[in-house]
This record gives structure tokens, sequence and C-alpha cells, in this order.
């Protein structure tokens, strides 16, 4: 009975990976980038499973347990119980959301002197009041990578937040939305997502994050105001498109798509946002 | 497994060809190759569903249960936790059982300094050459320990890999904007505090830390000394890797159901309380270092991705309870903790779960003093 539990767990977990593979459904729960290791451990899965079916009658070298294999098997009969989709709105809150990027966040807490900018690198945190006759730093040394999705955004007649690059889009967004971009038009898709912290009449168009599985998952997105906010709910895919607009939010100022309406779109077959580096 | 095959083959030349009894033949031959049946009739069936099979058995809707949405949640979570860990552990298991066949116990002798002043640190830089993450290193840890490496070595190898290790050094880079003011930090104080481990353990562990029940394959045949004799033979090579084979099964089986049970609770943590609870404790700098400290052990993130977790708390938090969070994080959580009480004795488990967090806050204070 050992035998066969343990050739189950081995070759029923296989399965369950190879369905998620071939269904692509894979990607509700990890980033992409992992399925070489995925269809490895299917493989090796494979592999387990065969061993154990030529070992049959050999004896058992450790116990398991009634409640060890109920364990393995747990993944098994959770997806076939439940069939779970990708995370949706109602984890968000819990997730946390990152507003700013790591970069516009660093241009918000105004422009960095020289001073400042050694500290940093040397990893100390800056001075409260740095000396008056620091010189500002040139715009140019952290954001030189930005730069090239500016230019592109610039020329385009409509910024397209695809997610391809969506991460450096949306950074590029909140470092220049009150310069270069201003005024841009500009169209975003994502979930309805409202913290508790948000302004009246806005809301935020998000996506989640993900740069190895489902459980790192933050919320990014751009803000956005247009008629009909209110009524709209939760966790509803929108598309929306209006010129860029600031609003001050938490002591920065954020971008914000002021659009005349929106357009209700179906999930997308990529739920998340997918880290690739 | 060979043995097993062979014994088998024997069986089926020997079958008397009585013609009387044709059917008992027939039983007799489809209970000799049960297994090979087996095994491909399994192969088989992939093979169907690869090809198509899985829309037919998707088509037939078999009914499931209408569950609310925080049962869903949970479960994705459960599942991408699962999903995202089981390669490295069957990996860690590989590795393990590959150690267990072709690396002997006079090499680890050889290879291993005998002054703790110099094995100690070695092991904590041992990450660098063989990135193993937090999933996989305890079934190495274990094996190491059992081919004779000192536990105190070995253990500090166990709490500096998944940090001091080039995947988490660059997503750490990246995760905080390209500073490495961070990075440095972290990496530095995972190793001290690993190193300052293995010093603990050398001094107060006194006898074996594996489980009793963990180390029971020294009565495998293989282990036997005679074994040992005849292991330049090729043909018991062959029978070595059989055995370490079967006997991955039930190393995995073992990491298996500890590390399903800390993917289910850290994915009830991470729906029940979240990382959201922590905002609004942000007041005291000394609360959130305690705070992310608990949320890194509950989470039980890889160590690859959690920088990006800590990234997105730059702006509500201080900087010391980023950095407890990204250091004592790989070395204690949930999943990981499951998977030690499946190894060690509870005394050590006690060892590592109060030292690192003591030395986490220690670390921490003495780097805010530094600053």
């Amino acid at each position: 009975m050992g035998a066969f539990l343990r050739a189950s767990v081995c070759l029923g977990t296989a399965l369950l990976l190879t369905v998620l593979i071939v269904t692509g459904e894979l990607r509700f729960y990890v980033n992409p980038r992992f399925l070489p290791f995925t269809a490895a451990g299917v493989l090796f899965l494979l592999l387990l499973g065969l061993v154990q079916l030529w070992n049959l009658r050999t004896p058992a070298l450790h116990r398991t347990g009634v409640i060890g294999y109920l364990l393995l098997l747990t993944p098994l009969l959770l997806f076939i119980l439940v069939r779970p989709g990708a995370l949706d709105v109602s984890i968000a809150a819990n997730k946390g959301v990152s507003y700013l990027s790591p970069e516009a966040m660093q241009k918000e807490q105004k422009p960095l002197t020289q001073k400042e900018a050694e500290q940093r690198k040397k990893g100390e945190s800056p001075d409260k009041d740095p000396g008056e006759n620091d010189e500002p730093l040139s715009e140019t040394d952290p954001n030189e990578y930005y730069q090239r999705f500016l230019e592109e955004m610039k020329s385009a007649p409509v910024i397209d937040l695809k997610d391809e690059k969506y991460i450096s889009r949306l950074s590029t967004i909140q470092l220049y939305h009150k310069k270069d971009l201003k005024n841009k038009r500009t169209r975003i898709r994502g979930f309805v997502y409202r913290s508790d912290d948000l302004p009246e009449g806005i809301v935020m168009v998000s996506r989640y994050t993900v740069t190895c599985c489902a459980a790192d998952a933050s919320v990014v997105g751009v803000f956005a105001s247009f008629p009909g906010v209110e009524q709209l709910g939760e966790g509803i895919w929108i598309e929306v498109e209006g010129p860029l607009k600031s609003v001050r939010f938490q002591n920065s100022d954020m971008p914000l798509v002021k659009a005349d309406g929106y357009k209700r779109i179906p999930a997308p077959a990529d739920p998340y946002i997918y880290a690739g580096f | 497994m060979m043995m097993t095959i062979t014994g088998s083959k024997s069986d089926r030349t020997g079958i008397n060809l009585s013609k009387s009894d044709g059917r008992c033949k027939m039983a007799r031959w489809i209970r000799n190759w049960s297994a090979e049946i087996g095994g491909f009739a399994v192969l088989l069936l992939f093979f169907w569903l690869i090809q198509g099979g899985i829309e037919t058995l998707y088509g037939l809707k078999f009914p499931s249960l209408t569950v609310s949405v925080e049962v869903e949640t949970v479960t994705t979570l459960f599942l991408s936790i699962f999903i995202e860990g089981i390669p490295f552990i069957l990996m860690g298991v590989l590795v393990s059982g590959l150690i267990q066949v072709y690396v002997r116990e006079e090499l680890i002798w050889r290879l291993v300094p005998k002054k703790r002043i110099l094995s100690i640190p070695m092991a904590s830089l041992l990450g660098l050459l063989l990135p193993v993450c937090e999933c996989g290193i305890v079934p190495v840890t274990r094996r190491l320990i059992q081919k004779g490496l000192p536990p105190h070595t070995a253990f500090t190898f166990l709490l500096s890999a998944p940090v001091v290790n080039p995947i988490t050094i660059v997503s750490t880079y990246i995760a905080f904007g390209f500073d490495w003011g961070i990075t440095l930090s972290r990496l530095a104080l995972a190793g001290i505090i690993a190193c300052t481990m293995g010093w603990v353990f050398s001094w107060f562990l006194k006898g074996s830390p594996l489980r009793p029940d963990g180390k029971e394959d020294e009565n495998h045949p293989c282990q036997e000394p005679a074994c040992n004799h005849h292991a330049h033979s090729r043909r018991h090579r062959e029978d070595r890797l059989g055995h370490a084979l079967y006997h991955a099964v039930f190393e995995f089986m073992d990491m298996g159901k500890y590390f399903v049970a800390g993917a289910m609770v850290a994915a009830l943590f991470q729906t029940v309380i979240g990382l959201s609870a922590i905002r609004d404790f942000a007041q005291n700098e000394w609360i959130t270092v305690l705070l992310m400290m608990g949320l890194a052990f509950g989470l039980s993130l890889c160590s690859s991705a959690d920088a990006f977790v800590a990234a997105s708390f730059r702006n509500a938090l201080p900087t010391t309870s980023l950095l407890a969070f990204l250091v004592f994080g790989p070395m204690m959580d949930l999943k990981n903790l499951f998977m030690m009480v499946g190894s060690f004795r509870l005394r050590v488990i006690g060892i590592f779960f109060g030292g690192t967090s003591l030395l986490t806050l220690t670390a921490i204070i003495a780097w805010k003093a530094f600053q």
C-alpha cells in the first residue's frame, strides 16, 4: 500500500505539474521563467515514480505515516477540489502596494546633492540638512536607462503601458510625468483597486507583479479618475485613456490618468506582470 | 533496483511451461511484469495528456466545490509556494543522493580544514560555488553531516548559503534600485551571523544533531562496511546508484511532507495576516524590526524574491527593519523550520531559532550604531 501511495505521490505531482504546464495555468502560480525548473521537476518526479514502481516489493526504507501521505497528496487534492485561479483583488490589501518605484522614490526625496549621492552609494543614510553649497546632481546619472523609454514615449502618439517592460515603463512615467510627459495621452489596463487611503474619485488601475511566485506578488499601477469611477466595483478589469496629470499623495507627486470614461475588458491571459531579469 | 529486476527476470525464464494452466501462466506473467506494465501505462497516460487528452479531461467538468474566495486565495498561494519550491527540493534530494553515492567520506575529511577558524568562514562562502536555495538545502546539509562533515561547518553552510549566493546578491541589488549599501549590509550580516552560529554549535553541540530516525540508513545494506571494500567495481556502483535513487524516493517523501505543511501554514499566514498588518505599527523603529522578523518568518518567501517585497516597504519603514527582514527570512522561516523538524533534533532547532533571532537583533543594533 505504502509503495503505491509513494508512486502515486510522485506520478500524481508530476501529472499536476504537467497539466499546469500544458494548459498554461502555471502562470497563475509562478513566473514563467521557472518553466525549465518545473519541467526538470516533472522529469525527476517521473524518475522517482518509476523507481518506486520497480521496487514495489522492496521493503520501505523509512516510515512515512498516514499523515505524511495525506500531506503529500494535499496539493493534488486541493487542485482538483478547489480549482483555484489567479490571485484576485481580494488579497490586494494584504499584499501591500508599491506606489512608486525605487528610482522614482529617490527622485521624490528632492534632487540629490552630490554629498547625499556619495553617502547613498556607501549605504549611509543621508543627513537631515545637507550643506548649502552642495551642487544638485545632474539629471542623467541614475536614469540613463529610462531615457530610452522616455524618447519612445515622447515620440509615440499615445503612451501604451504594455505588459512587456511594464515596470520600466511605469517607472519612466513616474519619473517624468511632471515635465516631459505632462498631459501626454496614456492608455492603461488593469483591475480596479481602491486602497483605504486613496482620495475620493480616484482608483488605482492595478496589476500584480510577481518575481518568483504568487506568494511574493505586490500591487503596482497608475491612478486614474474618470466619470462613473465611484460606481465601479473593485477587481473589474478596465482600460482607460487620457492625458497624464499629477496628484499629491502621501507627500509625493503621483501620475494620474484623467480619462473621459472607461472600457471594460476581459482579464488578460497573463494575469500578472512578471519580473524578468 | 538492479537486484529486483534481475530477480524477476530469472523468475520469468524459470516459468514452467505446463500447458494445462495457461490462465495461471498469464496471471503469473502479469504479476512478474506488473511494475514494468504499470510504468509503461503511466508513460502512455502522460503522452495522451500532453497530446490533447487534457481538453477531453477538462470537458468532463467534475463537480468542483463552490468555495469562498479566501479558500481559493489560500489554495493559489499554497500551490504557488509548492510549485516554486518543489523543483529545488527535488534537486536537493538529487544532490544529496549523488553525494551519498559518489562522495567518499575520506574526500570530505581531506577537503575540509581541520581548524574551525578556517572551516567555518569557508562554509559561509560555499554558497557562492554551490548555490542551493533554502528549499533544497536541508537534505543536502543532512547528507553532508551523515558523510562526516562536522555539524558546525554544515550548519554555517545551511544558514549562509541562501543569502551568500549569486542569485540573491543580484536580486537584492536590483530590488533596491541598484544600491550596494543594502546588498552588502545584508551579505555581511548574514555571513557574520552564520559564522557565529557555527561557533555556537561547535561549543554547545554534543553528539549527533540528526533526528534518530534520520540516521537509520546506516543500517541499509550498502552502508555496511563489507560493501565499501568493493566500492571500486563498476557493477557495484550501479547497484549503489539504484539504491540511492530508491532512497531518494524516501528522502523526497520525508522532505515533501514537511515542506507541504510549511507551505500551507505560510499561505494561511499570508491570507489572514498579510504584509499590510505591519503598516499600523510603523511608528516605533524597534517594534517594526521585531514585526518584520516575524513577517519574514511567517511569509516564507524565496530568498531570491524577498528583496522585492522588502523594497516595496521602503517608503513606509526604516532601513533597520528592512534589513532585519532580509537577514532573518532566509535563515529562519516556517517552511524551512518544518523541514528541519523532519531532519534534526529538537534541541538543535531550538538553538537555531533562538540563536538566529538573538543574533539578528544584535546585528541590527550594531549596524544601527555603526551608521
